[in-house]
């Protein structure tokens, strides 16, 4: 543990003092409140859920493609690059002696 | 001395569609709901709001949930508690910006002592250096919130940490990690940013 994170759980530590104090009452009405709002909100559905991960799904895909889209370019440019000249070259530009 | 609260059989009620029962079990839970509320609350959502929206989670999937021996009710609830409060965090998509010019004279002292600009522990008040740090926690990410403030201030164990939030244990130490790490460039940052190098 380094001198930071030894000073960082000192101040942590008073700081955490604050957390025990003491709480306050539950509020007049706060249990109806609760009781009526989860009667009329539905619980998260399979749709939502599958919606969210959706999402997510696209995003990574995405980010595949184009992983893989510049993955095969540089393979490709790779290639052309390492094409061999010498056989254009002993062919096309340098004169053959005639027998 | 009052009689034990039975949560299984309060549960078993609630599923029955027993109101009464229902309001036992809020009260029962309310100080534990609303102590993990208080100490992961993003700063612009209002305590109430986000003890209500983790209670009407608790009531939604209640009817999903299954005892595990050993595993209290409880454990549940913090759970869901926390992974509303994280998801709270998160929508908090701006980060405050301070300076030092903003700080009180006992929360510079704090942050000199965290940067070793001052050897001996400040002699402020608790408020003090409860403020500072709600100020550095606020620049961090949510999860690193959220595993600092369950780590080191309410010093909780890794263990308890994983049952909480669902990450395994080494992975609780090394988000702790990087979180301190992320904590000191943010507090030199800030230091840097208003006493420049000559």
């Amino acid at each position: 543990m380094n001198d930071f994170d030894q000073r960082w759980q000192v101040l942590a530590r008073k700081a955490g003092r604050m957390l025990d104090e003491k709480l306050p009452d539950l509020p007049l009405g706060f249990a109806t409140r609760v009781l009526a709002h989860s009667r009329e909100a539905p619980a998260e559905s399979w749709e939502d859920l599958l919606g969210a991960l959706s999402l997510r799904a696209v995003l990574v895909t995405t980010c595949l493609c184009l992983v893989s889209a510049g993955f095969a370019f540089s393979q490709w440019y790779e290639f052309r690059m390492e094409r061999p000249t010498l056989e254009r070259s002993m062919t096309s530009e340098l004169p053959l002696p005639w027998p | 001395m009052p009689d034990a609260f039975d949560v299984q059989a309060c549960i078993g009620r609630v599923r029955a569609g027993d109101e009464a029962a229902s309001r036992a079990l809020i009260e029962h839970l309310h100080p534990l709901v609303r102590r993990m509320v208080r100490n992961h609350l993003p700063r612009r959502e209002s305590e109430e709001d986000l003890i209500q929206e983790a209670f009407i989670k608790v009531f939604q999937k209640l009817e999903g949930y299954q005892s595990r021996d050993g595993i209290p009710f409880e454990h549940w609830v913090s759970r869901l508690t926390v992974r509303t409060c994280l998801d709270a965090l998160r929508a908090e998509r701006v980060r405050p910006e301070w300076r030092m010019a903003d700080l009180r004279e006992s929360e510079t002292k704090w942050l000199d002592f965290l940067l070793h600009r001052q050897a001996v522990e400040p002699q402020a008040s608790t408020t003090d250096a409860q403020a500072i740090v709600t100020r550095l926690l606020a620049l961090l990410s949510a999860p690193d919130r959220l595993v600092l403030t369950l780590l080191d201030l309410e010093q909780r164990s890794t263990l308890e940490i994983s049952e909480i939030t669902g990450w395994t244990r080494a992975m609780v130490k090394m988000r702790a990690m990087r979180a301190r790490f992320k904590l000191r460039q943010i507090a030199r940052r800030v230091m840097k940013n208003d006493f420049p190098n000559p």
